[in-house]
């Protein structure tokens, strides 16, 4: 058995790959940019022409859609109901009233005071059995991390027919067995702070989503800094003590939902709720350097934790 | 004559065996009663308040020692507390049912934060890569970061 190693950018973060695999597993693995380039024209909100793009536009109207851009759809729902919308897909026009209207990197002139709060999302609609979707009037989705969390767990499912893999995308992670004679695949959350590793963790068949206000921030003419995060009933970014939360779940788009929801509600009530969701477990850093983890986070990586 | 002297043998033994177990459930009912006594002067929780117990509370409001970031914390009151030596920095300890402190507030070196700013440079959006990346062998597995997606 060999380990593959791949990494490259794209979706507008990096992408890591790993993969234990035979002869076979280079060829496998080399499949991966094209795989990544092809749910990124879907998926994307920063291509005028991609398959998201297109249904925005048509915002009130039935529209067939890929199976791809379906099940992606279908995720962001689930996510909303599990957290009882404080993920909501529909944030894209609050985003773009923020000044997040175009890729991070080029981000330049905040635009404006007014804010706008998410559609609802419970006004989605999808008839699975014709691959169609209605978004409500006026709504724009937006997939962002869900899509990326999505694509993780894809392509590891994916990658887990050649062998044990991990598929890091911008830090949400998704790993499928573990490499021979490892418990796992090593992972490190990092410190918002510095950057040092805070915790360690071997990840085996599960999934990890780290979302935050750290890193994609931004200043407004009016001096304030913004971050996107945004808090869907109100429009605003969100008003917080969290800075970054890690939230481990077995299905990566959950994840990724439930780190989001654990930042809008705050550090202690956000890991209280989490708790209680299933098989849920994480961690947060507050903006003051406090570092909080749920109980059952504590349990699983103890080993980690304490080395 | 011997058969008498058994007899009284038998008699001593079974009179020093009825007396031990009488003196044993004697003094095991004395010790009852005492106990009993004591938890009648002391006072309930219910009769004073001051007593009754908050273990949510409690558990809300953990014990710190002074000294700021990365001393160990200590609660006479909380006795399921967890207490686990992370990193040289870092301890663990129940804060609230469910959530534990891995580190106290202002234990952290200088934040590094990417911000945009006014006077921006924009850039153009990323050429696709002309020369694909391609699978690298390595000898043991690579650690990942987790950290807010870029």
């Amino acid at each position: 058995m060999t380990l593959y190693a791949m990494t490259f950018r794209a979706m507008g973060c990096q992408i890591h790959a790993q993969l234990e695999a035979g002869v076979e597993g280079h060829a496998v693995l080399s499949q991966l940019p094209a795989k990544v380039e092809a749910m990124e024209a879907r998926l994307s909100r920063f291509r005028p022409d991609s398959e998201l793009m297109q249904l925005n536009k048509r915002a009130g109207e039935w529209v067939k859609v890929s199976t791809t851009l379906l099940e992606v759809i279908q995720a962001a729902k689930h996510a909303a109901q599990l957290t009882n919308g404080l993920f909501n897909p529909l944030v894209l026009p609050a985003m773009l009233a923020n000044g997040y209207d175009r890729s991070f990197e080029q981000i330049a002139l905040p635009l404006t005071t007014a804010h706008v709060p998410a559609g609802d999302w419970q006004g989605i609609e999808l008839r699975r059995s014709a691959r169609e979707v209605r978004i409500p009037p006026s709504s724009a989705l937006d997939l962002g991390g869900i899509a990326k969390g999505w694509a993780a767990e894809k392509l590891a499912d994916e990658l887990a027919q050649t062998g044990a893999c991990l598929v890091n995308m911008g830090g949400d992670m998704v790993a499928r067995g573990a490499p021979q004679g490892w418990q796992g695949w090593q992972v490190e959350v990092s410190d918002p702070f510095n950057d040092a590793p805070l915790v360690s963790l071997w990840l085996k068949d599960t999934a990890i989503a780290t979302s935050g206000s750290d890193f994609r921030q931004w200043a407004t003419q009016a001096g304030k800094t913004y971050h996107h995060i945004v808090n869907p009933q109100t429009g605003c970014p969100a008003a917080t003590n969290v800075l970054m939360a890690s939230v481990v779940h077995p299905h990566a788009p959950t994840a990724e939902a439930y780190a989001k929801a654990v930042i809008l509600q705050g550090a202690e009530a956000g890991l209280s709720w989490l708790s209680q969701q299933w098989h849920a477990e994480g961690l947060v850093v507050q903006d003051d350097g406090k570092v909080l983890a749920t109980a059952n986070f504590v349990l699983s990586h103890n080993e980690r934790l304490s080395s | 004559m011997a058969n008498s002297d058994r007899a009284r043998k038998l008699l001593i033994r079974t009179a020093l065996a009825t007396s031990a177990t009488i003196a044993t459930l004697i003094g095991a009912q004395n010790l009852a009663m005492l106990d009993a006594s004591q938890f009648q002067s002391s006072p309930t929780p219910e009769a004073d308040g001051s007593l009754t117990s908050q273990p949510d509370a409690v558990f809300a409001l953990p014990m710190l020692e002074a000294g700021g970031a990365g001393t160990a914390f200590a609660s006479a009151t909380v006795p399921t507390t967890l207490v686990v030596q992370a990193t040289p920095d870092i301890t663990i300890m129940q804060a609230v049912p469910n959530i534990v402190i891995l580190r106290h507030a202002g234990n952290t070196a200088p934040r590094i934060t990417t911000t945009s700013t006014s006077n921006p440079v924009v850039q153009q959006p990323a050429a696709p890569q002309i020369v694909p990346p391609a699978p690298v062998v390595v000898q043991q597995p690579v650690t990942q970061k987790s950290k807010s997606s870029r």
